[in-house]
């Protein structure tokens, strides 16, 4: 596994490229001090994990993520942030205190081997989400409607529905169409999350997601629905 | 009054009396001013206490600071394989900073040369954490030395532009720490690279603590600004009398003040 360390502190990315030495299938392809860095390396380099320090002068680790089209597996890295806590309210990707001990290291780099797919170029699989102080690393596979508000995108995942600065139509090229299908011109629903399907009295189809809500879809769109679900 | 006293006046003879009532009411009269002064005294010296008190918490929060003391654990952890010796001297700065903070029973102020073994201490430490990203110049007239100053004072308005300056610059910056001493007031200046946040982060809570420990102790003679001097150099000014301040402390007052606290 590819893997990026940025942190702005030299000592901290030795500390932690010496303790990733007893991990031979993580290997660092580059490190960065900030997030321009990080930012640079990321478009440069295959990389499939990121060790991201929180605090970093000229931009936070948050930062970084919401420049992201594409985001590899994160593991924080922080000496200590009520943030990074706050950060994990929904998602379960992992953050690791400074000074790091071998064996929390080791933990969370089993948890990223389970998840990880590998450096694939194909749909979007993670978001990141903030809004507020608040933030989620969001499964895509786990939001069950994206709901277009002019330049920003409404994501329906778990209780929460946060905006994201990203058109609908840009997301809409980036997400599994085998999964995700839209509905309408300003809706885009997760097949996955269908928990039933009604007609409408014109004919067009009325779809219940699993934990609401009921999402009208056009009446073109009904007909490649039909199709695609084979009533 | 009681009736006694009374009877005593009633067996004066008569011209005494009114002069008995005045020279008794002068007295009672000097007796509450004197009484209200002590007051005064005393609420100003517990005033400062408090605010000394709050001032070491505050300092100590920021050196125990759990974002630098975790960060400063976890160079000394890189050290120890990569160079031992600058481990061992970071833990002892360490130590010796600490030791400074936690210390709450010592004297008000301190002189000059003092609280700057502190600073040293601490930026010694920040200096292995930026390493080339943090430049430091100290330029320090030999007779500010010995001038008094408000405990961990300095080291507040230092921490503040590290954290507040530096540590936001991607490529770091200069520190100048630079005091003087002028018609018996001590000049200090602490000039850090970075700008003002138009929130103004230097009007908080960590200078606003600073200038009423600097009221409480000197009143209108000391004096605390923040301002940038251009557009990339902020400063913290302070001038205080040279000399430590009288009844700094509650024990330092008179022994009648100092028992009604007791």
């Amino acid at each position: 596994m590819n893997a990026l360390v940025a942190d702005d502190e030299r000592l901290a990315r030795s500390e932690l490229r010496r303790l990733l030495a007893a991990h031979p299938d993580i290997s660092i392809v580059a490190e960065a001090r900030n997030v321009e860095e990080a930012e640079a390396g990321l478009k440069r380099e295959p990389v499939d994990l990121l060790f991201l320090d929180i605090q970093m002068p000229g931009g936070s680790g948050f930062d970084l993520l919401e420049r992201l089209d594409r985001m590899p597996l994160v593991i924080f890295t922080t000496a200590f942030d009520q943030y990074a806590i706050r950060a994990f309210e929904v998602n379960a990707l992992d953050y690791l205190m400074k000074p790091v001990a071998p064996e929390r290291l080791a933990a969370a780099l089993d948890r990223v081997r389970q998840r990880a797919g590998g450096a694939s170029r194909g749909p979007l699989e993670r978001v990141f989400v903030r809004e507020g102080e608040r933030c989620w690393i969001v499964n895509v596979a786990d939001i069950r409607l994206l709901e277009s508000e002019g330049n920003y995108t409404r994501l329906y995942f778990g209780v929460h529905r946060p905006l994201i600065l990203r058109s609908l139509q840009a997301l809409e090229a980036r997400l599994d169409s085998a999964a995700f299908f839209r509905a309408s011109r300003s809706r885009i629903i997760n097949l996955r999350w269908v928990a039933g399907v009604d007609t409408d009295v014109d004919g067009g189809l009325i779809v219940t997601l699993r934990d609401g809500p009921k999402v009208p879809v056009s009446r073109r769109q009904s007909r490649r629905l039909r199709d695609e679900l084979s009533l | 009054m009681r009736i006694s006293d009374l009877a005593v006046l009633a067996v004066l003879p008569a011209w005494l009396r009114p002069a008995m009532a005045i020279g008794g009411w002068l007295a009672i009269y000097f007796g509450v001013l004197a009484r209200r002064r002590q007051r005064a005294l005393e609420i100003n010296a517990l005033q400062l206490e408090v605010v000394a008190h709050d001032a070491r918490l505050r300092s100590l929060e920021s050196q125990l600071n759990p974002h630098f003391l975790f960060n400063c654990l976890n160079s000394v952890r890189a050290l120890i394989v990569e160079d031992p010796a600058r481990a061992q001297t970071m833990v002892t700065r360490l130590a010796e900073l600490l030791r400074y903070s936690l210390n709450m029973d010592r004297a008000e102020t301190v002189t000059l040369d003092e609280e700057l073994q502190a600073v040293n201490d601490y930026l010694s430490l920040e200096r292995v954490r930026f390493e080339e990203r943090l430049s430091i110049d100290v330029a320090i007239e030999p007779s500010a030395r010995a001038a008094y100053v408000p405990r961990v004072l300095v080291l507040t308005l230092v921490e503040n532009a590290m954290k507040h300056g530096i540590a936001h610059l991607p490529s770091g910056g200069a520190l100048r720490i630079s005091a003087t001493i002028a018609g018996g007031e001590l000049h200090l200046e602490v000039a850090n690279s970075g700008s003002l946040p138009h929130d103004a982060v230097g009007t908080g809570v960590g200078l606003g603590n600073a200038r009423e420990r600097l009221r409480l102790l000197y009143g209108a003679s000391a004096s605390l600004t923040l301002t940038a001097r251009d557009r990339r150099t902020v400063v913290a000014a302070l001038s205080l009398p040279a000399k430590a301040p009288t009844a700094s402390r509650v024990s330092d007052l008179p022994p009648a003040a100092a028992e009604a606290t007791a």
